[in-house]
Parts: C-alpha cells; structure tokens; sequence
C-alpha cells in the first residue's frame, strides 16, 4: 500500500511533515484532565495522542518515564514507541508504552511478592490451556454436561470446548468459581428451578386456551395467581433471585395483557387479529412455536429466555469445578493466562501497595477504551493519580462487547469516575472520501442507544474522478447466491483500472475483502484462485492450502514418524519420488522411515532423490528432541529448500503456521516439536477460533495480495479499496451467547439477567461493526447485498407494532428481535452520488483482464492457453507429442512484450556491477525480477545466520543511531536489539553486536555526522542512478568524508572502484561544500579498518563516463548474453547452463 | 482360483480403488484414529458371542440378562483402556452406554437378544462361497435358527445409513457411475456374501429360508440429567436386507464382480474422480499423500 517499498512497514518514520489540525491541535496543547476525546473512524486519534505526550515531553518538561500509554494490540504499543522515538530520540524510549495486558505482566513482576505470586510465572499459551482443560476434565461434575470429550464433529461440541468456552466467559468478567458457586448453590438449588420453565408453560396451556379476547382475559387472573405461588415459593437470592425476577416480569406481563383486553372488551382499543392467542403464545403455551395468526417470526416466546438460562446454569453448575480445578492447576504450573494477568493485577491495584505502583506514573493515556472490558477499567482508574487521564476512543467502533468489552466504559463509567472530566472532538477524517462517510454517518443513525453523536468530514481531499460508493445487488436464487463471482468481476475491473468509472488502477494490496463472518470469504477465495487473483487470507491457518499441508505433512512425519501417510505426502510432494519407488518404500513390514533409512539405494529407480530423502530426515529426527520447535522449523525449511517448492500463494499462506510456531510456548526455552503440538494445530480451528478475533490481536496485512479479513480484524487498518460481501438480514444476523444472562447476573445482580435483551445487544453491535467495516475505505466502497421480499411484511410489521404497544416496560424483548434489515437501510442512506454496480463493474470485465496470449496465429483466453500448455505437457510425458514441421510459440503479451527498456528502469551502483559481471544475472535481476532457482542450501554456514540478515541489522542501527544523535555503544545496542526483535532476527544479534563493536574501535564515533542513509538521484544523460550513502561524517579537519559499512568478508580495492565515485558524484548535489574524501569502514570480520582515498575530478569524469557507457549498454538489456566466472556461485540463476556444472544440484534446465 | 475376497476388502475397493491400495496392496500406516468406537465394537460383539456359546434353548431369560451383564463387565475390563479416552468420566459415559445397550438386548421382559442367544446356531461363523469363479468369505456375527430356516445377524452400533428398501436403487446408481454409495454397497456385498456363504454350512439343509439382518444396539440413546448424575439409556432394534437382496440381485453381483476383477487385476486407478473427490476423500485416511486427491486440488 506504500510507496516507499524501500521501508518496511515498522520502520520508524518521523512525521515531520504532518502538522495536526485545529481539532488535533487543541487537543495537544490542552492541559485539562482528565480528559475524553470521542474521535471517530479515521480522525487520526493515534497519532494526537502521540503528538500529546511529545508535547508534555517537549514543552512541558514531563519527564518520559512518567508516561504510561496503554493500548491493545503490541503492533499499536511498538509504533507508538517506534514514533516516539522516531520524534524524540531515545527520550521516547524512556515511555512506558504498553499494552493493557503487558503492563499486567509488568506490575506482576515488579510486584510479585506483594501480589503473592511467584516472580517466574510465565504467560500460559493457548496450547498449555488445552493441556491443562484436557487434564481437569475429571473433575468436571456431570450431570447435565456429556462427558463425551469429542463427538461426530471432533472436538468442538465436546466436553473440553464447553469447559474452555465457560472459563473464558467467566474469567473475562472476573467471576471466579466461588462467585458462581455462590450464586448457584448446591446441585439440588439449580435442578429445583430444572422444570419451572415447563411449569409456566403448563400454566399457559391450562388457563390460556381460550377462543376469544374476552374469555382469555376472564383466565388471566388465574395464571397471575399461579405465577405469584411460583415466585413466592422461590427465595431471595442467587440463581432463585434472577427466576424470581423473571417471574415478576411475567406477572408484569399478564397485568399488561389484561390492561389491554380490557380496553378492548371496553371499544377504547384495537387489537391485532387473533389476539386471543397471544397470553398463550407469550407464556410458551403452543406445544411448537407460533399457532396460525401468530406471525412466526414475531419470536416473544418469553419463556424460552428462563429455560435457556436455566440450563446454562445447570451447565455451569457442573463446569464450574472444572474451572476451579484450572485455576488451581495453572498456579501449580506456575501459569497466568491472560484474563488471569489482568485479574490478578486488579486485586493487586487494590491492595495497599496499588497507590504506589500508581505512583510510579504521573500520567496515564488510553487508546482505544471503547475496547477495554470491566476489569480493565477498573485498572485503568487504580492506575491513574491525580486525575492526569487522558483517554482516546469511538462508541461507534466498539465491537468487542461480546467478548466482554464494556462499552459503557468509555462513556457513562467514565462519567461517573471522573467528575471533572473534559471532553474533546475529533471528527475531521484524514482517510475516506465524503461520500463514504456520509453513508457512514447515516447508517450509524439507526444505532438505538447511541450515546454521542459523532459527523465524520473529510479534510483535505484530494481530487478523485471515479465512483466512491457503489452497491452490488445479489444474484437471485441462481448457482451464484453468494455472489462471489460478482466480486471476483469488481477486483478484476478495479485491478485493471480500464472502466471510464475508475479513476485509477489499484495493486492488490490496495484491495480489502471485509467479511462479517469467515464463510463469506471461502467462496471469494474460491473464485481469487480461479482468477489468479493473488490475496491473503488474515489469521488464517490456510489449512486447505497444499503446500502448507506439505509443510504440515513434514512436522507431523517428524513428531510422529510412524505416521506413514504423513511420509508418503512428503516423498511425493517435496521429494517428487515416483510410484515405484513409493511402492518400494510402502511394501514390507518395516515401517516406512526405517525403509527409508536403511534400505539399500540400489532398489530404488531413482536412487538419487531417495538418497536425499533420507538424508533430510535422518538430519531432522535428530535434530528433533534437542532442538526448540522453532529452530526445528527453520531447519526443516533451510536443509529441505521445501518453500521453494511452494506457489507464491502458499508461501503467503505458510506465513500463519511461521507466526503459530514462533509463538508456540512463550518461556524462555521453547519446548521441542511434540505430538501434543501437532494436536494442537489440529484443534486450532476449533478450539481458538476466537484468538484471531480478540482486540489483542492485529494481522499483518499483505502489500501484494487482495487482503481477505473480518471486520473485526480491519479494526484501525485503512485500504483505497474495500469490498464488504453478502449484507443481507439473514447472514448479519445477530445473536445472542451461551453464558449471556449467567454472566451478566453474576456481573451486576441477579436481577440483571433478564433486565436486557442479548440479541438486541448484539444488533447494536452489528451495526457498529458495519461501521468500522465501512469507515475502513479510502476511496472505494462496494457494498454487495439484497434483501428479501416478503408479501406478508407488511402485515407482520403491523402486528409487530402493536404487540409491542402491549407489552411492559420490564419486558426487554421487541418483536422480530434480531431482525436487522441492514441492506434495506444501506439503501436508505446511500448519498446522492452512489452507483449500482450490479450491471456494469461487478457484471463483466472492461478491458484486458489478466492479458491476452496469442497461439498459433489466434488470440486465446489465459484459461485456454493455460489448457493448451498441459495438454502439451501431458503428451510430452505420455511420449505422445507428435512433431511438426512448424514450431508453435505462445505470445504472452506480458512477458515477450515490447522490446524497449521499460521507462522505469532505473539504475543502481549494484546493478550496475552486476551488469558488469553478467549481463544475464543483470537482466533477470534487475530488469525481469526473476524468481531465484532451486538451490541447494550450504549445510556448511553454521547457525544458518545470512550476512545479509546480519549487515542490514548494523547498517539500519547504524542510520537510527545517527538520527537520534545517539552516541554510545550500549545505546547502539538497545537499538539494535529492538530492530532484531521486531525482525524476529535474534539469531543474528550476536555479530551485529560485534560489528557494533568494531565500529567503536575505529575514529568514526569520534566525528561528527552529518548524514545518514541519504538518498539521492543522479540523472546522467538521461538515465536515473539512484542510491544511498551510508553515512557522510565531517572529519576533525573540517572535511566532508564519505563512508561506506562493510559488514562482510569481502575487501574492496579503492582503485578500481566504481561504488565511492559515484557517491562523491551524487554528493555535488548534495552539499555545498565539496567532497572529494570516500572509503569503506569494514565492521565484519576483516576489521575494524577504514580505508578512504581521496577522488579528484579527472577520477571523477572516467567513472561518470564509463558508467554511462554501462547504462547505455544495459538498454539492449538481454537475456542472451552473459559472463560465467567466479560471480557464478553468488548467482541467484546458476542452475541455467550459463554456469560451470560445479554448481547445478539437479538435472539442470536447458534452453 | 482367484484369491478369496471379504466383503469389508470389496467394499473398500468400491468406496475409491486408491484407497485400498493404500489400505490393503501397499499397507500404509495412518496416523492414530481413534480406537474407543473399534475396542467397543469388540466388547458388545464378544459379549454377544459368549452370551450365545453358553446359553441352552431352554434357559430363562433372567438367567440370561444376569449372564450377559457379567460378561460385559468382564469384557469391558479386558478391552476398554483408558489410553483410548481423553478422560475418566468420558470413559465412564461410554461404559454406561454400552452396558445400557446390553441391558436393553438382553432384557428378560421382550429383548431381543434373548431369542438370539436361545436359538443361536453358531457366532463368529467363517463362511465361503464362489460365485462365477470368485472366491469369497466372511465372518457371520450370529446365525439364529428359526421355525423356516436360518437367520444371520451382523451387530453395529447403530443402523444409521444402512440399506435400505428407500436406498436400495442407489445400489444401481452406484454401478452406473452415477451416484457414490460406498456404505450401502458394503451392507449389499455383505448380506450376498453371507446369504450364498451360509448355504455352504453343514447346518443349512435345502429349501431352507436364508435371512439377513443388521441389528444396531444403540439406534437409540437417551440422556437424562439428575441432581447427583446422569441416566443414560439405549435402545435397538434390526434392519432386515434379506428381501433387497432378492430384488437387487443382478445389481449386487455386478457391482461384487466389478470389485472383485479390480482387486484381482490390481487395477487402481480411480475411476469416477470426481464423485470419489466429492464423496469417498474428504473422510480418506490417505487424503493428505494420495496424488489423484492432491492433484485436484493444485489444478484450480
């Protein structure tokens, strides 16, 4: 999505040219706290908290280490870091910047006597968990609960899910088992409540059987006086208190019906056909949902919400020894999860040490609090001291309420906390075009109890001529209901860019498929790979992807090396062994791996490839009990080159399993590849299907790839183009949880349980959720949905209107709760100039999509040529291919296009010595950006760091320190270390420190410098060279010196060198003074030596002419000629018969 | 003489041929499935049996329902093992399960199984046949003497998905390529083998009536909560074939034929790659190495 490809994504990037707007600015420079900003989708709420705390640093004179920053994901804390850092040097470093969980782990450590903990707990992992459920299982009392531990559908309806799902419930709201044993009570408590649910009905179906209005009345006080007996015998409190409670809300009922008929009998009120059936219907009288005249989806049978309570409670009931027995095996492992971080720093906070950890911050600044759940809050307030609070949020984007978040958090409980709280705006967008927030702005107007009211206007907005918003009407009930190829059209026309409604073409990576929920992805995924159309699919294991099964397949060999099915994937997919030799290996009683490694090569038809075989996994078994899963891992993809083997999609989608891997087990030594793991990644779906989905967790996003996601995953992210799929009634349908009332009871009264409907709750959410989803885009938004016709709507709705006029108050539930015609009111909101792209970009293809291919004289569909090609393949293996006297070539405009250097081709000091070397290498380099042949890993590079990895680690600490002015050597290393982490490049820490080192040994850190990583572009004759220096430094005699680090083994000669003139070169431009000084610092092993020469202008001129030679000679770059030699062993294609045999591994290509 | 063939082996084969090369030609080692449904399987089956070995015709059915709870329990502690179960209480559960289901076929008042074990011929019978030069056999779990001949009972779990009067046309389908109904053609090739297998045995005399039946032990199960546990309980009842058998004739021998020259001729390139797909390996063992399967998958 950047431009600026030379930097990834983390690096740290001051902002120095972002001024904040009059709304931000305010904000910064207020000194009022506590203070609130609401800020909306967009509004740049990050970055004003960033620039608040540079301004207390800065103008205030607050001393960093008195800040605390607090937001959710760790992607959120390190950039807030990397940006204060980036602004004020290492001062920035100084902040605590942390994530609402790891300053939990933070304070446990610091306070770990106080808080009766041991100093070494470590943070359990999801797999420790399962471990852990799977060992208490017995202890769960079941009664209600099937001990069944997996079932027809594995295990996720099984006994172990049910107890995970239960303590994640009730842990998140810091219930503990002992709240719910008190609320519960005895065994016998709860099964007393087991048949009142069937007993309000039976009392229905007695008394309300009635065929007229007047008849049913005269019942009426029959069923209150048989309600009043049920309440009065239950008592006052617990589980009894919430039945009680709901009773009450029934007798409610009834005096309401009776208030109504009465009225009715009396002329004074019209009633609803069939009326007479309603008593009944409510109080669950009607053996099998609503009798005829009722409308089916009026759903208010009322009595269903205690019987689905109750049974929750039974469940709990005997869950909740299971959660004790968790919890008590988590602190005899010496475990934390991560709700747990958070409760016991709670408990802690309110002990008599919490003023003092409070008072190791004076101030106290919170992101994204709309998120933040009860507990959270509650640590957020202990935290705070002398009201220096400052919170940032949106109510509109809170979605993670069914996951405990507390909304009313970042409003009402903030209130009431803080008196003399000041509340702040942010409502200029620096991200959507208008149109997309005034359909925003709409449609979050339907939210029901939407406390503040927030208009999002764009600022700044850059011109545009295409459409913005667009919608895309689902097929009717034809093969294409989810309309994925619909969307499949959309991406291909926004790729392509050619329709007049466009204003330009996008990347993929410029694209974001937003789902509500996963399974309207599977079927855009689907038509993506018919199309070709690359995408990544965010947080998810891609365990359909066939290369990462192979991958897979290799781990699960290794874990379980009787698992022979595993093998055969392996020797059939990496290691390409043919029938026979499978045939071979299967055959006999030995198992396969033994086979395998012992049998003699001479059996086999291709000896070679089983040779290699076994190789590898003798090396592998190994290594596999002493090694950590990780190191393990990254063996196995180093000695068996097994990506190579994998299609550009599967190497995106191996990244997950890479990610599940580096954070399998957190402690300090990670524990080797065991068949526990491979279980784990088997239930992973299943049984975490949630971690992707938490506020703690934000995927790294894809910058050439159709990004496919959830909504909740997209939360602060931003794409020019997004696509939200399938935005019916029905697929956004809300619900309501297991556990909803049971928690809520527990959480805030029994009589809370029934005060509010979950479905109605989880609408609003919805809404907000559509929300975020919309505010996601830049420039386009495509909405594809529809919505159902219904004749008897109308009739319905009136009835719905009226039921609703009768029912109480204290009833929470609305007729056709949890309808949510949400595409009915898209198309309400839609602004003036929004199009339907139904017929036109999501109908059919405008333009070259995908490029043409001619073959044999004939313009061919990419399909057909790509049909035409296997079938040649085919009959070339068969030995069917018939010769012709004519040779047929394939024209794929793409690749054999225009002959002339592409415009863009630009050139570089390196490309230019690699032309120099080898014109081929060159152009496949540089000009065709050529995929890297197979190549045979050295076994012999040791600890398997690359010199690359190692010299990009110093050279980028190197350039940090420069700009931060940071002159020691420990401070060198901070940053180093932070830049390995971020990387996941520890492994290569070691000998940058020692490159770090050897800097230190030389004069350099005694001059000062002037410029670091300095860009420039030097136009010669036309031709772009373009560049970095490393570093430019002004000696002790008040000259200007060029260098450049070597980390490397290799030693240049100042002679013949090209590399320094052409910096002096570029340095004219540069600076005002001259420079004629240039050398190498080498920090590798060779040094630490600096050799620097002095360049006059006649130097100066031969080089500038011989470089311009080359950059005329690369315009008949081709792929023809080529130099082999000693370069040939670095060479990314020496596989071609270019090279010298020496270093092809394989059967070689030919041409 | 070709090789004889079970019906398990044919059916294997008609379900995907690739499959039983890996299964049966090449005997490729899967991964650990689960063995609790397999080790209980051999529990009710060898209660069963014993229960059958050891009662006389005459024995009243008290006796007999006391006789086969204690062979359960006993057969329970041979082969259940807690390594088949994540936990205790699972294990419990399906101890529970079993023995209901025992309890119920062996009820004195109207079970079932106290017929079965009265007029019981022979268990675990090894029966062959040869039909058109193929040679065939099978083990019969039951053969119950009646007023007209001989019934033959196999025991399952349950009947869910067996063949049926409904389904039986699928068997037609299934030979035509048009449908894939592995499940259905194993229970077809299973009630041939056995009906033509049995009238080999000394104790069948002509003109005797042939019958074939499954009989699921747990077509039903019941779970009830109580404040101090769980009641489980289980019900079965048989599924006769005998009658299917009759009317598909023609159909089931050509499909036995077809296997049988398969597995004969070694030929097992699947066939109808697309039905098998879609069908037969989403629930394969060897879906992650069998080539046909993965080369599907790398064409989209």
């Amino acid at each position: 999505m950047s431009d600026d490809a030379e930097y990834p994504s983390w690096y740290p990037v001051p902002e120095e040219n972002v001024s904040p707007e009059p709304q931000q600015q305010t904000i910064i420079d207020s000194d009022a706290y506590p203070m609130r900003v609401l800020a909306g989708a967009g509004t740049g709420k990050t970055f004003t908290m960033v620039r608040k705390i540079e301004h207390l640093i800065d103008e205030e004179g607050v001393s960093p280490d008195r800040i605390l920053a607090l937001t959710f994901t760790n992607n959120a804390a390190d950039s807030m870091r990397e940006k204060l850092n980036a602004k004020l040097g290492t001062a920035g470093y100084d902040i605590d910047a942390y994530t609402y969980h790891s300053i939990c782990n933070e304070i446990l450590t610091d306070y770990a006597y106080e808080a009766g903990i041991d100093p070494d707990f470590e943070v359990a992992t999801d797999a420790e968990k399962y471990a852990i459920v799977l060992d208490v299982l017995d202890e769960i009392e079941y009664r209600s609960v099937k001990p069944n531990v997996y079932g027809s559908d594995g295990y996720a309806s099984g006994a172990a899910s049910k107890l995970l799902n239960f303590i994640g419930s009730m842990k998140r709201s810091g219930i503990t088992p002992d709240d719910i044993d008190a609320f519960l009570g005895p065994a016998d408590r709860v099964y007393d409540l087991g048949d009142l649910p069937e007993r309000i009905e039976t009392i229905a179906s007695d008394h309300l059987g009635g065929r007229s209005v007047s008849s049913v009345l005269d019942s009426l006080p029959d069923v209150r006086d048989e309600l009043t007996a049920e309440r009065d015998a239950l008592g006052t409190n617990g589980i009894k208190a919430s039945a009680r409670d709901f009773l009450d809300r029934l007798i409610d009922v009834c005096d309401a019906l009776e208030t109504a008929f009465e009225a009715h009998d009396n002329g004074e009120r019209d009633l609803p056909d069939n009326a007479y059936k309603l008593p009944k219907y409510l109080f669950g009288g009607y053996a099998s949902g609503a009798p005829k005249g009722i409308p089916n989806n009026l759903d208010l049978e009322l009595t269903d919400h205690l019987d689905s309570f109750v049974s929750d409670c039974l469940a709990a009931r005997d869950l909740t020894a299971g959660y004790a027995a968790y919890e008590q095996e988590l602190d005899e492992r010496n475990l934390i999860d991560f709700d747990g971080l958070v409760v016991e720093t709670a408990t802690l906070m309110d002990s008599p040490i919490g003023e003092e950890i409070a008072e190791r911050w004076d101030y106290v600044f919170c992101d994204e609090f709309q998120d933040t759940d009860r507990l959270q809050f509650d640590l957020v307030t202990s935290l705070v001291t002398d009201d220096n609070l400052f919170v940032v949020g949106d109510d509109d984007q809170a979605i993670y309420e069914w996951r405990g978040a507390n909304v009313a958090n970042i409003t009402d409980e903030l209130d009431r906390a803080f008196t003399a709280l000041t509340d702040e705006p942010l409502e200029e967008n620096f991200r959507s075009r208008q149109p997309i927030l005034d359909l925003a702005n709409e449609a979050i107007q339907k939210l029901d109890h939407r406390e503040r009211h927030k208009t999002l206007t764009r600022v700044d907005e850059p011109a545009y001529d295409g459409d913005t918003v667009a919608t895309v009407e689902l097929p009717g009930e034809d093969d294409d209901a989810d309309g994925a190829s619909q969307l499949r059209t959309v991406v291909q026309n926004v790729l392509s860019g050619a329709a007049d409604n466009l204003d330009e073409a996008y990347d993929p990576g410029d694209i974001a498929v937003l789902v509500r929920k996963n399974a309207h992805a599977t079927p855009v995924i689907e038509e993506f790979e018919d199309a070709g159309i690359p995408y990544q699919v965010a947080g998810d294991l891609a365990t359909e992807s066939v290369g990462v099964g192979t991958v897979t397949a290799y781990l699960k060999a290794l874990a379980r090396p009787e698992d022979e099915v595993s093998w055969n994937r392996v020797l059939l997919m990496r290691y390409r062994l043919c029938d026979a030799d499978l045939r071979t290996l299967n055959a006999g009683d030995e198992p396969l791996v033994d086979t395998l490694r012992e049998a003699p090569l001479d059996e086999f038809e291709e000896p070679d490839r089983v040779a290699k075989a076994r190789k590898h996994a003798t090396e592998l078994l190994e290594l596999r009990d002493a090694a950590s899963l990780s190191h393990l891992y990254r063996e196995l993809k180093d000695v068996t080159n097994i990506e190579w083997y994998l299609s550009e999609q599967e190497r995106r989608d191996l990244t997950q399993l890479d990610d599940v891997i580096d954070q399998y087990g957190e402690s300090a030594v990670q524990p080797p590849l065991t068949p526990e793991f491979i279980d784990s990644l088997e239930h992973y779906d299943s049984l975490f299907d949630e971690s992707g989905t938490t506020p703690t967790s934000q995927p790294d996003v894809a910058d050439d790839a159709v990004n496919v996601m959830t909504i909740h995953k997209s939360k602060g992210l931003d794409f020019p183009v997004v696509l939200i799929p399938q935005i019916t009634a029905e697929e956004w349908a809300p619900s309501s949880r297991t556990y909803d009332a049971l928690e809520t009871a527990l959480s805030d009264g029994a009589t809370a349980a029934f005060a509010q409907d979950f479905v109605e709750r989880d609408a609003r959410e919805t809404r907000r959720v559509f929300h975020v989803g919309i505010t996601r885009a830049e420039d386009i938004l495509v909405l594809q949905g529809g919505s159902e016709e219904d004749d008897e709507a109308a009739d319905e709705e009136s009835v719905s209107e009226r039921v609703d006029e009768i029912l109480p108050a204290r009833i929470p539930w609305q007729p056709e709760r949890g309808h949510l015609p949400l595409w009915t009111d898209v198309q309400e909101c839609l602004p003036g100039d929004a199009v339907d792209w139904t017929n036109t970009l999501a109908g059919q293809t405008i333009g070259d999509v995908g490029g043409s291919i001619n073959h044999d004289g004939e313009e061919v569909a990419v399909e057909t040529a790509r049909d035409r090609v296997l079938t040649l393949a085919t009959a070339t293996l068969d030995g069917a291919l018939s010769s012709r006297t004519e040779r047929e070539v394939l024209r794929v405009a793409s690749l054999t296009g225009p002959t002339i250097p592409s415009p863009s081709l630009s050139h570089s000091y390196t490309s230019l010595a690699a032309y120099e070397e080898c014109p081929r290498s060159h152009y496949l380099e540089y000009v065709v950006n050529a995929f890297p042949d197979y190549q045979e890993t050295t076994s012999n590079d040791g600890d398997g760091v690359s010199q690359r990895t190692i010299g990009l680690l110093f050279h980028d600490t190197a350039e940090q320190a420069a700009n931060q002015g940071v002159e020691c050597r420990e401070e060198w290393y901070g940053i180093c270390e932070r830049l390995a982490s971020q990387r996941r490049a520890e492994d290569a820490l070691p000998a940058a420190k020692q490159c770090i080192d050897r800097y230190f040994e030389l004069d350099l850190p005694g001059y000062e410098i002037i410029d670091a990583e300095r860009e420039f572009e030097l136009d010669i004759d036309g031709h772009e060279l373009v560049g970095y220096i490393d570093a430019v430094y002004r000696t002790p005699d008040d000259d200007l010196l060029v260098i450049d680090y070597k980390a490397t083994e290799r030693h240049r000669d100042l002679q013949d060198d090209k590399q320094l003139p052409i910096y002096l070169l570029a340095c004219r431009d540069l600076y005002d003074e001259p420079v004629t000084r240039a050398g190498y610092a080498y920090v590798g092993e060779i040094g630490p030596k600096v050799e620097t020469r002095t360049f006059s202008d006649g130097d100066l001129e031969v080089v500038r002419n011989d470089v311009t030679e080359s950059m005329h000679r690369i315009a008949e770059f081709s792929f023809s000629r080529y130099t082999a030699g000693e370069h040939c062993q670095w060479c990314q294609h020496n596989q071609l018969p270019c090279a010298p045999d020496s270093f092809t591994v394989g059967p070689g290509f030919e041409e | 003489m070709s090789s004889s063939l079970s019906p398990s082996r044919l059916a294997n084969y008609a379900t995907c041929p690739r499959l039983y090369d890996y299964r049966y030609a090449q005997d490729v080692n899967a991964p650990d499935r689960t063995e609790l449904y397999l080790n209980q399987g051999t529990i009710y089956h060898e209660t069963i049996e014993d229960v059958c070995t050891a009662t006389d015709r005459d024995d009243d059915a008290e006796t007999i329902h006391d006789r086969a709870m204690q062979v359960f329990e006993a057969k329970w502690d041979e082969h259940s093992t807690p390594d088949d179960y994540e936990s205790a209480a699972h294990q419990e559960y399906q101890r529970a399960e079993n023995r209901a289901a025992i309890a119920s076929f062996f009820d004195p008042d109207g079970g079932d199984g106290i017929e079965h074990a009265r007029f019981s011929a022979a268990t675990e019978c090894w029966v062959e046949c040869e039909v058109e030069g193929r040679a065939l056999h099978g083990k019969a779990d039951n053969v119950i003497r009646t007023e007209d001949g001989l019934h033959i009972f196999d025991y399952k779990r349950n009947t869910n998905g067996v063949l049926s009067s409904r389904t039986a046309e699928y068997l037609g389908d299934h030979l035509d390529g048009e449908a894939h109904e592995p499940k259905r053609v194993r229970n077809a090739f299973q009630t041939a083998v056995y009906v033509e297998g049995m009238k080999n045995e000394p104790f069948y005399e002509d003109g005797m009536e042939v019958r074939f039946s499954f009989y699921g032990l747990l077509n039903s199960t019941s779970f009830e909560s109580t404040p101090s546990g769980y009641d489980v309980s289980a019900r079965g009842w048989p599924r006769e074939t005998t009658e299917i058998y009759e009317e598909h004739y023609d159909t089931i021998w050509a499909l036995i034929r077809d296997a049988h020259d398969g597995i004969t001729s070694e030929t097992y390139e699947p066939d109808l790659l697309d039905l098998i797909t879609e069908e037969a390996c989403p629930d394969c063992d060897y879906r992650e190495m069998c080539p046909d399967r993965l080369s599907t998958e790398v064409q989209q």
